[in-house]
């Protein structure tokens, strides 16, 4: 299996749907399950891909743009955090405050801009308790981490992972559910994951602020300007949840979601009675 | 053989095997002869037609140009007057509404006296053994074979235009003629596959293709002086016609028969065509056609029924739609029943003799409701149509057939273009089937399943596979359930597909009754299901068993699967997914999982169906489960093999070899990945152990294990 499928416990959350016997322990996806919301192919950018191997994505829009970029055996199974969301019973309270995702980098790909100033912007914005959601190197390094801080910022992080097949955080969209739904609104400076999640959790959502530069950012399929162009109605300080939950559904493929048994035959899985 | 008239221009050692036969022509030619009546019978054509008109009173005349078939034909039918010779010679002419012709002398190396001489212009054929005035003219001239087998290599030869005229010219004043013509631009042409074949054929030493369409051909014959009474398109072939479609049903895309003519006429092709090496699946071009309303544009030939002024017989209702099938011969309107118009016989066995009906039918009247109304609402009722039973057509199997040699008709037999005779086996619906799995019967050349261990009970009692002849048929608004998933599956609408299945679940159950499921529905193709808008409803079936309803909605799944994958058809699921994972997606997106065992009761089920319907030996059935559980990307179509479908089956297999050594070439990364950070554990590991607190560590672990070994000895 490759070492990505296990990101965020994307492998155990499906495992667990699948009501497989050892979810901590799921067996081998066979093909590649898109492990992160993008705008490409459904791979991550530089991802070592085995020729003609199953390519596992999150939604139709997904599967048709991996096709036109000469992708051929590509599947839509919906994105695990989808899956999760089905899984858990939904939050009683509405939530408190605002979590803040500040745009980060990964291992291979830091990103630069102004901490502060989106620190400043977030607090002049946003009512209510603030809490700020680091990336895992941005959390360990000193430096970022006390800026938030002392803005009187609660700093978490929803933890590491996972890398070549180590160090995995299983309950990583676990702790991000939990976290999500102990908000109101859900705000990042630039479109990604955690804002459809956000959405696909009930939460209010909101992306403003400097987007930052990233590292040798892959310019192929648009970056960043092509997100506020393409989805208008996610920018600024409010947005209409409605709309915006609709787009969530969409690109999470939550309405492609499948059946237990359907998903196994998806993942290369076993059947119920050979386990 | 006083009986025989060589009139010149015979051929000697030369066979044509038998024309265009089959219960629809008889249905169509015998009610246009009768007690007292002449016909002329022009070129090869079976022997049961020959016998039905002369047992219904008709005087025939049969004009052969093989003088071995002429002598067989004679002594088989002695009532009938059989002319040897080219049809330039004996044709003749006659004052019809043609005008004249001349009549062959004893030109064309006709010597006279020894063999007989055509004498006297205006038709009187003088042999041997007899004489024949066929001046006056006839009142029926049946060339279901058309034009193709009348000119002889011995005689001239008479462009098709000629030959047009003379045919024309040999009916009398309110005679009718009755006519198959070829369409070059028909399907079968353009799907053969049989390079060389013009060079073995033996009859192919001249082309006749005369009217290049239907429109052409009735405008040549109005021009000759004859009032067409009907034109058809015919499918599959010319030489064995199963369908036949005309009228205001012809090219109409919104009429309400039009999945059902998608079905009966994707069945007909897969009778025909299994087992025939083909350029492509010629179901797929049908469906096509019949969706852009083109079938006329690629029918196999164009069948005319037309008269000459005068005094014509009763008249006689055409109707627009007339199949040939395990049903017999029947038509159905749009708000009207079904009529079994021609109850199908049973077919001889292999020695000859008759055997019983032995495929039972179940007749399905009805539901009664839900009829499609000007509102345009489907309809799943409406035919009453207690058609009546069939099995075999009746015709012969071809080996009494003059000139023949020795196959049965439906069974590879060639047609002037070399290509087998058309016939044979299974059943399409909807679409193509390509997958080896039918529903099929048609077996137009007669070949019906006689005597096959696989044929099911005799007498009306299901089989002892428990399966029964089931002719339903209904027309309807609605589409048909696998064209409709197909359609999902190309766009990838995974929704909507699992809407639509868990609907056909829920339809398919509330047809069980403690969970089994006894009628049509249980064995029907998703082809023969159709979408109406209260849901799906039962538009054609073949056969019926009581089926657990699990097992008869894997089966069906299964079915689409198998036809997805061979067909090279666009799915939203993994391109290198087998039929067999492919139903068990299919299966899980309606409901609970399939087990391995369901799946395989399923195939078992569909080699019962299909060794009843093609009459599959013990081994054939073998062979065919073993390639029904092995189908995957790559697998071609398992009855009619396309060099398109080949192609396209070679490129998958590509693909998944290339995704194989790919992945090779990654697991081997992997492992060597793996190996390298194994060693750097052990570095790390000895390292550990090399120091003292290392040390310290695996002595305490040396200890704990000694201390754990005593105690358990003891």
């Amino acid at each position: 299996m490759h070492h990505a499928n296990h990101h965020y416990g994307h492998s155990h959350i499906l495992a667990r749907y699948c009501e497989m016997p050892e979810p901590l322990h799921p067996p081998r996806i066979h093909g590649y399950l898109q492990h992160g919301w993008n705008i490409g192919d459904g791979l991550a950018p530089g991802t070592p891909y085995v020729a003609g191997s199953r390519l596992l994505v999150w939604s139709e829009e997904t599967r048709r743009r991996s096709w036109s970029q000469g992708r051929r055996n590509v599947v839509v199974v919906g994105a695990p955090f989808a899956y999760l969301v089905e899984m858990t019973p939904p939050a009683d309270e509405p939530g408190e405050g605002t979590i803040f995702y500040p745009f980060h980098g990964w291992e291979g790909q830091q990103v630069h801009g102004d901490h502060q100033r989106l620190i400043d912007e977030v607090k002049a914005t946003e009512t209510g308790p603030i809490t700020a959601c680091l990336y895992w190197n941005e959390y360990r390094t000193r430096a970022v981490r006390a800026l938030y801080e002392r803005a009187g910022f609660r700093v978490i992080c929803h933890g590491y992972r996972g890398f070549m097949w180590r160090d995995h955080n299983r309950d990583f969209l676990v702790g991000q559910l939990a976290e999500l739904r102990r908000h109101r609104r859900v705000v990042s400076n630039r479109l990604c994951s955690a804002i459809w999640y956000g959405l696909l959790a009930g939460r209010e959502t909101a992306v403003y602020g400097d987007p930052m530069i990233l590292d040798n950012a892959d310019m192929t399929f648009g970056g960043e300007p092509r997100l506020h162009r393409q989805w208008p109605e996610l920018y600024g300080h409010t947005t209409d949840y409605a709309t915006c939950h609709r787009l969530a559904r969409v690109q999470l493929g939550a309405d492609e979601l499948a059946g237990p048994d359907e998903l196994r035959e998806l993942l290369g899985w076993p059947k119920r009675e050979h386990v | 053989m006083p009986n025989l008239i060589r009139a010149g221009g015979e051929m000697f050692n030369f066979h044509d095997r038998p024309g265009a036969g089959g219960p629809l022509l008889r249905h169509l030619v015998l009610p246009l002869a009768g007690p007292g009546r002449t016909v002329l019978v022009a070129g090869p054509h079976p022997d049961d037609l020959i016998t039905g008109l002369v047992d219904g009173g008709a005087e025939v005349t049969w004009v052969l140009r093989s003088l071995a078939d002429a002598e067989m034909a004679a002594a088989a039918h002695p009532a009938v007057t059989v002319v040897a010779g080219a049809f330039d010679v004996v044709s003749v002419a006659f004052g019809g509404v043609a005008g004249a012709f001349g009549v062959a002398s004893g030109a064309f190396g006709v010597p006279s006296g020894a063999l007989g001489v055509v004498s006297g212009a205006f038709g009187v054929v003088s042999g041997a053994f007899g004489e024949i005035n066929i001046a006056s003219g006839y009142d029926l001239v049946v060339a279901m074979d058309g034009l193709g087998r009348l000119n002889s290599a011995e005689g001239g030869l008479l462009p098709a235009d000629e030959l047009l005229d003379r045919l024309t010219g040999a009916v009398r004043s309110g005679g009718a003629m009755i006519l198959m013509h070829d369409n070059q631009l028909g399907f079968h042409h353009t799907v053969r596959l049989d390079p060389g074949h013009r060079f073995r054929d033996d009859a192919a030493w001249s082309s006749c293709e005369g009217p290049a369409s239907r429109g052409q051909l009735t405008d040549r014959l109005t021009r000759a002086g004859l009032v067409v009474d009907v034109a058809y398109a015919a499918f599959p072939e010319p030489s064995a016609p199963a369908v036949l479609i005309g009228g205001e049903v012809l090219g109409d895309v919104s009429s309400p028969l039009r999945p059902w003519l998608k079905t009966v006429l994707a069945q007909a092709c897969t009778t025909a065509y299994r087992g025939r090496p083909v350029l492509s699946d010629p179901r797929r071009l049908i469906h096509r056609a019949l969706l852009a309303g083109a079938e006329d544009t690629i029918a196999g030939g164009w069948l005319v029924v037309a008269h000459a002024p005068g005094q014509p017989g009763p008249a006689r209702e055409w109707p627009d739609v007339l199949v040939d099938d395990v049903a017999g011969v029947y038509t159905l309107a749009e708000d009207g029943p079904r009529a079994a118009l021609l109850p199908r016989k049973s077919p001889p066995n292999p020695d000859g003799q008759p055997v019983p009906d032995s495929l039972p039918v179940t007749h399905h009247l009805p539901d009664a409701d839900r009829l499609p109304g000007a509102d345009g609402l489907p309809d799943d009722d409406g035919l009453p149509g207690g058609d009546g039973v069939l099995d075999g057509d009746g015709v012969p199997g071809g080996d009494a057939v003059p000139g023949g040699e020795g196959l049965p008709r439906g069974d590879g037999m060639l047609d002037g273009d070399g290509v087998p005779g058309g016939d044979a086996v299974p059943g399409g619906d909807g679409l193509p089937r390509g997958d080896g799995m039918l529903d099929g019967d048609g077996v137009p050349g007669g070949d019906a399943v006689p005597g096959s261990d696989a044929v099911p009970g005799d007498g009306g009692m299901p089989g002892a596979d428990g399966l029964r002849r089931a002719a339903v048929l209904r027309p309807t608004h609605g589409r048909q359930l696998e064209e409709l998933l197909l359609e999902l599956c190309a766009t990838a609408d995974v929704r909507a597909l699992r809407h639509e299945l868990a609907r056909y679940e829920s339809w398919l159950t509330a047809q069980a009754t403690d969970g089994v499921v006894d009628g049509p529905a249980a064995l029907a193709d998703l082809s023969g299901i159709g979408v109406t808008a209260d849901g799906p409803a039962l538009l054609v079936a073949r056969w019926e068993k009581a089926v657990p309803v699990r097992i008869a909605l894997v089966r069906a799944l299964w079915q689409f699967a198998v036809r997805l994958i061979t067909w090279g058809r666009p799915h939203p699921w993994p391109i290198t997914v087998s039929a067999a994972d492919l139903a068990a997606i299919l299966v899980a997106m309606a409901g609970p999982g399939l087990t391995d065992e369901e799946l395989k009761a399923a195939i078992e089920l569909q080699v019962t169906i299909d060794a009843a319907e093609f009459g599959l030996g013990k081994s054939e059935q073998r062979a065919l489960r073993l390639t029904l559980s092995a189908v995957r990307p790559g697998t071609p179509p398992v009855d009619v093999a396309g060099y398109h479908e080949l192609t396209e089956a070679l490129w998958r297999q590509r693909y998944e070899a290339s995704h194989l050594l790919a992945m090779m070439e990654w697991t081997d990364d992997v492992i060597r990945m793996r190996d390298d950070q194994l060693s750097r554990m052990d570095w790390e590991l000895q390292f550990y152990r090399s120091r003292l607190s290392g040390r310290a560590l695996m002595a305490a672990k040396r200890a704990l294990r000694t201390l754990r070994t005593k105690s358990r000895r003891g």
